[in-house]
């Protein structure tokens, strides 16, 4: 518990004058319990929640938020189960002018008129120049409180416990409890406010306690204003001066003033004087016309128009004025200053509007004689508000309740077409498009996104896109979501050469709420587009047959499908003009694949344009999952292409496979440019077609994007060596 | 003080074969209702519920997840950072509790450290057609340090005990935080704070 102290000093710095001067008692750091620094750290875990969000689904929930909403609820709730008890505060105030006890307070403190009624619960003892002397002042001495804290505790023997005294230069409030309450007592918090001199000497101010008695917040302020006849405006000032500086921490940290609380007591010597002369003040007196007196009063008349202590409430005067006495005696002032007597010493009260009145017992001056005032007690009967435990604890569980369904309820909803897609069969590079329609079906705004699987960093398989991936619906709308499979020589090698079958699950997440899963599907049309080189040779049946080869299957020597079209060309369109130029028809091109993967012959087509085969090839060639050139070699290609024998070992270089088919169309485009007078084409043009298939840079390197004269200039050189100058394989 | 307004939250998950109540009793333990059919889960749904025991009170965070073999590889995106955990069976099926022990085993070995796991062997209201023991059930709870217990979402039997229990059990110092070792878990917090 005590291990609290820093933090709660370090949390409050506002109140730090409230925990000096308080060592003498822990009451403080009891009552704190810890609170405060659970709010700092909630806050904390709500930043921490809030940066891991993105890697997981759960939810942050500001506890402290709804915590505050249920103390709300209860608050409004709490006439189910709370039990009003009355209880009897005694509220005295006494100008010791700067003497030391010395006659017994039992006549004040035990007056049989006030304890006849009932002994009281609370007494708020306020004194006012306990200590006149220059070192009180400058040095903020406390060590003359002790003699009447001492004096105090004998009166009032041993049914009380001291619950806190707080004191300032002459000013101290000392609150003592019957022992029964002591348990019932929580967040006993004090505070000061000076009003002296420069206003900060303390030889005028105001202390205040203030404590939780069972549910019921109280607050008494002991003051000292200004003095003499003429400063009723100073005093005024006084008054909201101390009410504007004194604060108080509530438990949920917020800055409490004297006004934040059920019951309101300031007393004091409030200093305010009669306005009327001193003989005639005098004579009033001796016949009692204390009503005539009370019409000059200056704090009646400020309250009256609200000039201060603006609410507050006093009860009815019917005593003699307390101020100013010849010390020991009954004379009011004999001395050459000749003070006119006035009700300095005064109990005013206020309640707030949620708490119930306070019935007056007896506001009475009593007859000590020790000082030139006399002192005052004012005692009243107070409701208190006690909890009953089961009572409450089924209005929490009610709120709770209502709480959990309020929030269930406005979590969003959405309905969504199909937790299952399957795209069926999907052909190389033709994207099919599907559609899910998600609904808002709840009550409140649904944003929604898709994420990641755990550990992932993308939202689905490459082969797939979403669109869009995030979106808002108001309640009752409808988003169409577009699914788009495609599959390109980048990501066909998985179902091409691994055969990875393919699906996915996407995660649609609500935010704030629950997630879906959406399973993708197709079935991949395997095919020889988007292929491997050495899948291709390794495989002696067409690709869509799925026999299994066996483990001492000989390689081919290259991919049977590219002699198919190559073998189609020689045969049928070496003389055709424009051949490699001009573009196939693409239905053509589909069913010529499809032959070439399914081992149907190309006659089953019926007829077909030349073009349609010399595309194929070029597609067949580009699509390759690696170049016949590979990847890793392309910087080195492009290096070697000033140089006819830097090319020839490049190629020499290759892998077998890669060789056979590089020398193999070598072959077949020399042999294209033997019909050059018909076909009209020139080595230039079919080196620079073919060299941008057999030669391509890494899809995922900068160099992709070198499309500049000089490089494609340097990959039909290359080629072209080949072309014109025939000893070079 | 009062500790009674205290809030404290968990993360809890369900888990458990296709089709042995997970929803349902998330259903009847908060909204308080059953459904002769209930849809199955396809994805993750998220509900609140608060439970107020003597002296605290406990938020769960609920997350009900699918229970198919297909989205086994999703369930931990959900059972990761949850400090509480019902691995639900149909009494009805031995599978079923063979597949809630592997559940078991994967928490105990990936799950938070020192979560709270709870066996629930769903469907007591057709005790009739039982094939898993309560015994036998019983007995692999005790051996691993689970809460157990038999329910029924139809008939709300023991619904409320179980989260209860687990809410009970859940560790309520404000000061036990988790350590840092553990880069990927969330903070098995509890938060809490203090009202009136």
């Amino acid at each position: 518990m005590t291990d609290n102290v820093s933090d709660i000093n370090n949390i409050n710095n506002n109140n730090t004058q409230n925990n000096n001067n308080n060592n003498n008692n822990n009451i403080i750091v009891e009552d704190f319990d810890g609170v405060s620094k659970e709010v700092i750290t909630a806050s904390i875990d709500a930043i921490n929640h809030n940066s891991l969000r993105n890697s997981m689904p759960t939810l942050y929930k500001s506890v402290d938020v709804n915590a505050q909403w249920i103390a709300n609820k209860l608050k409004e709730r709490e006439n189910e189960f709370i039990e009003k008890k009355n209880m009897i505060i005694f509220l005295g105030t006494w100008n010791v002018n700067g003497k030391k006890p010395q006659e017994s307070l039992d006549a004040w403190l035990k007056d049989p008129q006030v304890v006849s009624l009932g002994q009281p619960d609370i007494y708020a003892i306020g004194f006012q120049e306990l200590d006149l002397t220059a070192e009180a002042l400058l040095l903020k001495d406390v060590s003359r409180s002790l003699p009447w804290e001492q004096h105090i505790s004998n009166t009032l023997q041993g049914d009380y416990v001291k619950l806190l005294t707080k004191q300032l230069v002459g000013i101290l409030l000392c609150v003592y409890v019957k022992k029964e309450h002591r348990q019932h007592i929580t967040q006993v918090q004090s505070d000061i406010a000076a009003v002296g001199i420069m206003g900060m000497m303390g030889n005028k101010g105001g202390v205040a306690i203030r404590f939780s008695f069972y549910n019921t917040s109280i607050c008494i302020i002991n003051s000292h204003l200004n003095a003499h006849l003429e400063n009723t405006q100073r005093r005024n000032q006084d008054m909201r001066d101390i009410s504007k500086t004194i604060k108080f921490t509530a438990e949920d940290g917020r800055l409490l003033s004297i006004y934040d609380h059920d019951q309101l007591f300031w007393i004091g010597d409030l200093n305010y004087r009669i306005q009327l002369p001193d003989h005639e003040v005098k004579e009033r007196i001796k016949k009692k016309e204390y009503h005539i007196l009370l019409e000059h009063d200056q704090l009646l008349n400020q309250m009256k128009v609200n000039a201060a202590f603006e609410g507050f409430r006093e009860p009815p005067i019917s005593f003699a004025p307390t101020y100013k006495y010849d010390a020991g005696t009954e004379d009011y002032d004999s001395s050459e200053k000749k003070r006119t007597p006035a009700w300095c010493d005064r109990v005013l009260w206020k309640t707030a509007k949620t708490a119930e009145n306070v019935a007056l017992m007896g506001y009475r001056r009593h007859e000590l004689l020790s000082s030139d005032h006399r002192p005052v007690s004012c005692s009243f009967l107070i409701k208190i508000k006690t909890v009953i435990p089961d009572k409450r604890h089924k209005v929490y569980q009610e709120t709770i309740k209502e709480l959990d369904k309020k929030e269930n309820d406005s979590m969003p909803d959405a309905a969504i077409s199909t937790n299952s897609i399957d795209f069926e069969q999907i052909r190389f590079m033709v994207p099919v498009v599907k559609n899910i329609v998600i609904e808002n079906i709840g009550q409140v705004i649904a944003r929604f996104q898709f994420i990641p699987k755990l550990d992932e960093s993308s939202l689905c398989k490459s082969w797939l896109k979403i669109s869009p991936i995030a979106g808002m619906m108001i309640p009752k709308e409808k988003i169409n979501i577009e699914l788009t499979l495609y599959v390109d020589s980048l990501s066909s090698q998985a179902f091409n050469v691994l055969g990875e079958s393919m699906d996915d699950i996407l995660i649609l997440h609500l935010e704030n709420g629950k997630d879906y899963f959406i399973s993708v599907s197709g079935t991949f049309q395997r095919t020889c587009f988007g292929n491997t080189l050495e899948s291709l040779v390794r495989y002696p049946h067409p690709v869509r047959n799925n026999i299994p080869i066996p483990p001492e299957q000989k390689k081919l020597s290259i991919p049977k499908e590219l002699w198919r079209i190559i073998d189609y060309i020689y045969n049928n369109g070496m003389k055709e003009e424009g051949l490699f130029i001009e573009s196939g028809v693409g239905k053509e091109m589909e069913l010529i694949k499809d032959c070439l993967d399914t081992g149907e012959n190309f006659s089953s087509i019926g007829p077909l344009s030349i073009h349609s085969m010399a595309e194929i090839l070029i597609r067949f060639l580009e699509n390759l999952c690696e170049p016949v050139i590979p990847f890793q070699m392309y910087q080195q290609a492009l290096d070697a292409s000033s140089s006819s024998i830097s090319c020839k070992t490049l190629v020499s270089h290759l892998p077998a496979v890669n060789y056979n088919v590089f020398f193999y169309l070598i072959s077949f485009l020399s042999e294209v440019l033997t019909y050059q007078q018909s076909n009209k084409l020139t080595p230039d043009q079919l080196a620079i077609i073919f060299s941008t298939v057999l030669l391509r840079p890494n899809p995922s390197s900068p160099q992709q994007y070198q499309t500049d004269a000089a490089t494609i200039k340097k990959k039909a050189d290359l080629i072209l060596h080949f072309l014109i100058s025939k000893d070079l394989m | 003080m009062n500790n009674n307004n205290k809030i404290f939250q968990f993360k809890l998950v369900l888990l458990g074969e296709a089709a042995v109540g997970k929803s349902s009793l998330v259903l009847r333990f908060v909204r308080g209702h059953f459904l002769d059919y209930q849809e199955s889960t396809i994805g993750a749904a998220f509900l609140a519920q608060t439970v107020c025991l003597n002296d605290t009170t406990v938020k769960f965070e609920i997350w009900d997840t699918a229970g198919q073999e297909r989205y086994h590889t999703l369930a931990p995106m959900y059972y990761r950072g949850a400090q509480a955990a019902i691995v639900v069976y149909d009494i009805r099926s031995e599978d079923s509790f063979e597949r809630a022990i592997k559940w078991v085993k994967e928490l105990q070995r990936q799950g938070s450290p020192n979560i709270v796991i709870a066996l629930a062997g769903n469907k007591l209201d057709l005790a009739a057609k039982r094939r898993v023991e309560t015994a036998e059930a019983q007995q692999y709870a005790e051996e691993n340090g689970l809460l157990f217990m038999e329910t029924s979402a139809k008939t709300s039997q023991n619904v409320n005990e179980l989260f209860v229990e687990i809410a009970k059990k859940l560790p309520k110092t404000p000061t036990t935080r988790p350590g840092s070792a553990q880069t990927q878990s969330p903070p098995p917090l509890p938060t809490s704070t203090t009202i009136l």
